[in-house]
């Protein structure tokens, strides 16, 4: 890192690793973008983003944005956050939603990488992972909105909900880990590890999403009505390319959160749930993140010392006991899915069946850098290890969004078990999840967006304009009250704005709960 | 069992509905990198 004569930062083009030299805004053009971001006055064109992606696609490393929102017609909204792109998808009340979403995303933002290549002349590489191996990570948020009584009993110390909770979230990297190469920030020295985050998680509970980072993160915005809602934001789960470790990461937590907000273990206590007192949290995470055959007993429980595999086992004989029984109401095929899908995990990570190699990530960058180490050594004589430049690379590059990073080739060789669909992944490019409050801001966003004076999580704003009366509204929207169901009929028919906003001031003044 | 009942109607889910009463998603921050030839690892330049 140098400084220049104007006396901003700039980076040392050969070190394109270090993240220290993000520069302010110094350019014309940049103040320009800057000002757009503070106004919030966000446009909402598919063309936005490419124009985003590609302005920071031409020198992502010099300057920072802060945060320039883009909100998609999906009700997804992508961001950039300082030297990194950052997606969120739309609320979802089915994990496949998420899982394609996710894809409609990481296809936006390719495509748009695309773009910048042809002008800018170098090759851009996306990668959807946590880590850069150098003792950086990025994150991938979980989030879970939840009833506020709740939420709260989470995150109060010395609650049972928290220890049940911490169980759980530290134990479900055996299936959703993304595989990491070496440790990082001093961690115990391995070859390979199962979760991208481990090295990166120093405390139990906490604020800090960027230094010190927590297992429970005590952010408390829940981008809705305060008194009623919180979200829980799990932080130190990994990114997956694996589109069914991406299903159980979500679908499982929500069902083992549901178990918990219905105040499952006040009514049943199996002894079982004994296995859920785990003590030292944070050592137990990284223990079980260096132990690939997830059956070494590391925990300490207040059963005695178990493994990874055994929690999560005795969860699917919680989550079985709760669902699967012929007078549970919950009718969601994916719940069955989510439920007897992570069994059968469990049971081949039991087994050290070599089935998983095509399914969960860690297992398949495993596979695909063993394979390469065999062969270097059988064609070459030369011994590879762990420490290898190419193996690192590999590690990174399995991670790239797209058609050359190493699991979307395989995934093309048809080795890897799938969820989504082309036409579901490019259904979700286009249109928002249909029975969350995602639907009434996608679809603003798709018919009307030059109207649109502001968007966000819990809130759009727009002009009515009928004939000569004019005026403005800040619609609050709640996370389920503007699903087509409840709010599809305004734009039935509708062709132009002023007849979206005719319907519009009918239906909220004729309205009987929230939006 | 009836607070946990007034609090879900409270928010919108109907305690009788067959679906999941959650909400949930995901954010996914992306690291984008245009590296120079020589800093970057020879294994794209080889294809594998």
């Amino acid at each position: 890192m140098a400084a220049n004569n104007t006396g901003a930062f700039v980076r040392d083009p050969e070190k394109p690793w270090e993240r220290e030299g993000l520069n302010h805004f110094e350019t014309e053009e940049m103040k320009q973008i800057a000002k757009g971001a503070a106004s919030g006055n966000v446009h909402c064109l598919p063309e936005r983003i490419k124009n985003e992606i590609l302005r920071i696609g031409i020198s992502p490393e010099d300057f920072h944005l802060g945060q320039v929102g883009i909100n998609l017609p999906d009700g997804a909204r992508l961001y950039i956050d300082g030297s990194h792109i950052e997606a969120s998808t739309s609320e979802c009340r089915d994990p496949r939603q998420v899982v394609c979403l996710e894809k409609a995303m990481e296809r936006i933002i390719y495509e748009a990488a695309l773009q910048a290549q042809e002008i800018c002349g170098r090759q851009i590489f996306i990668f959807k992972n946590n880590t850069d191996g150098r003792g950086n990570s990025y994150g991938y948020h979980q989030n879970f909105a939840l009833l506020r009584n709740f939420f709260e009993e989470l995150l109060n110390e010395g609650s049972f909900w928290r220890q049940a909770w911490l169980s759980f979230i530290i134990s479900d990297q055996i299936y959703t880990g993304g595989g990491k190469v070496g440790s990082e920030k001093g961690g115990k020295e391995c070859d390979y590890q199962i979760s991208q985050r481990a090295d990166h998680i120093s405390a139990v509970c906490g604020h800090d999403t960027m230094d010190k980072r927590p297992l429970i993160n005590y952010r408390d915005e829940p981008l809705a009505d305060r008194d009623k809602w919180g979200r829980l934001h799990v932080i130190c789960g990994d990114s997956n390319m694996s589109e069914i470790a991406t299903c159980l990461k979500i679908g499982a937590k929500a069902l083992v959160l549901n178990m918990l907000q219905h105040q499952y273990f006040t009514r049943e206590k199996p002894d079982e749930y004994k296995n859920l007192f785990i003590s030292d949290p944070v050592g137990a995470f990284k223990a079980i993140s260096r132990d690939l055959t997830c059956q070494k007993p590391l925990l300490f429980t207040a059963n005695g010392k178990k493994s990874a595999l055994e929690i999560q086992k005795t969860w699917s004989a919680f989550l079985r006991n709760f669902y699967l029984h012929s007078f549970c109401r919950y009718r969601n095929r994916w719940i069955g899915e989510v439920v007897e899908k992570r069994e059968q995990i469990l049971k081949w990570t039991e087994k050290h069946d070599r089935i998983l190699d095509s399914i969960l990530d860690w297992r398949i960058k495993r596979r695909m850098i063993k394979t390469y180490i065999r062969t270097g050594f059988k064609k070459r004589g030369q011994k590879i290890t762990y420490q290898n430049e190419n193996v690192r690379t590999m590690d990174i590059s399995y991670h790239d969004i797209g058609p050359s990073g190493l699991f979307n080739r395989y995934n093309q060789l048809g080795n890897v078990e799938n969820l989504a669909g082309e036409s579901d992944t490019r259904n979700y490019m286009e249109n928002p999840p249909e029975n969350t409050r995602a639907w009434l801001r996608g679809q603003l966003i798709k018919h009307y967006p030059s109207y649109l004076t502001d968007v966000d999580w819990g809130m759009v704003s727009f002009p009515i304009i009928i004939g000569d009366f004019k005026d403005k509204i800040r619609l609050k929207i709640e996370p389920l009250g503007s699903t087509m169901d409840k709010v599809g009929g305004l734009f039935d028919g509708t062709k132009t704005f002023e007849q979206f906003c005719g319907k519009f001031i009918s239906f909220y003044l004729n309205r009987k709960e929230n939006f | 069992m009836k607070q946990y009942r007034n609090l879900l109607a409270d928010v919108g889910f109907d305690y009788g509905d067959p679906d999941l009463p959650m909400v949930f998603g995901s954010e996914t921050e992306l690291k984008l990198i245009s590296p120079s030839r020589k800093s970057f690892s020879s294994y794209y330049q080889n294809g594998g």
